[in-house]
């Protein structure tokens, strides 16, 4: 047998794609699919649950925060790029750059501790890169990228 | 997600998430913890043995719980995270704010031991 250089339909081409409405009940359903596309892709486990956590944070924040009980949808898209792992999320909630959300100060004391950002500050820690772009249309892109995580084929 | 709460001699009540402490979970975790806060009874241990992922929200949940804990004299006390909790506890430096424990039994212990 020839030996192939990756698996059919797990290249730089291929592209899961998931649409949900934006409703924290389907934040199951996004957290799934993720998982399974990124072990059909190759993923090792450990970066899967970082970038299925990482998704999870952003989404529930586009939910909560974007739409704001507004109908909408996410879409999510799990894509290669060599034996890099993207992750994309994009809604149509209004303009939302995770990037400029500052870090929670995890020193002061539990009385003054904020409890907002912390799920934007989580999603940084578990991707090695986090790109935005703001749609033409309106809406948010966000790609979560973790780098090296697809074993070699 | 499905939620126990049971009480060992009226003291120290247990709540055991199972499942993943998502949103929605953790507000159910949330009022859990407000209720039993609203009838007194602050001194709490979370038994995370069956919960294998937390997202920030359930962090939340959590911080909420223990800041009206301990305005009652109480506290809310964790058991049994596992590893991947136990990170995210780290990386959110939440284990620097709450007392845990390997076990359920040993996190209801302390209260006996020394309080509040």
């Amino acid at each position: 047998m020839d030996q192939v250089t990756s698996a059919p339909g797990t290249g730089d081409f291929a592209q899961a794609e998931l649409t949900v409405p934006a409703d924290v009940r389907y934040l199951v359903i996004i957290r799934r699919f993720i998982h399974e596309a990124a072990q059909v892709l190759g993923a090792a486990t450990k970066s899967i649950d970082d970038l299925v956590q990482a998704a999870d944070e952003l989404a529930t924040n586009a939910i909560l925060h974007g739409y704001r009980g507004q109908l909408g949808w996410i879409e999510v898209a799990v894509r290669p790029a060599g034996g890099d792992l993207l992750v994309i999320l994009r809604d149509q909630a209004p303009p939302f750059d995770p990037r400029l959300v500052p870090e929670p100060d995890l020193s002061l004391p539990l009385e003054r501790r904020p409890v907002g950002g912390l799920g934007v500050y989580l999603s940084r820690i578990l991707t090695d890169e986090i790109r935005y772009h703001a749609l033409p249309a309106g809406g948010n892109e966000v790609i979560l990228v973790k780098r090296g995580v697809r074993a070699a084929k | 997600m499905t939620l126990r709460i049971q009480t060992l001699g009226d003291q120290v009540w247990t709540i055991a998430p199972r499942g993943r402490l998502d949103l929605p979970a953790a507000r159910a975790m949330e009022d859990a913890l407000n209720e039993l806060c609203n009838a007194g009874r602050a001194r709490v241990v979370v038994d995370l043995s069956e919960v294998d992922y937390m997202a920030s929200a359930g962090l939340k949940a959590l911080l909420t719980g223990l800041r009206r804990a301990r305005l009652l004299n109480g506290d809310v006390r964790l058991a049994a995270l596992h590893e991947r909790v136990r990170d995210v506890f780290e990386m959110s430096g939440f284990d620097q704010v709450f007392r845990t424990f390997p076990t359920p039994d040993e996190a209801v212990q302390s209260f006996a031991e020394c309080g509040p």
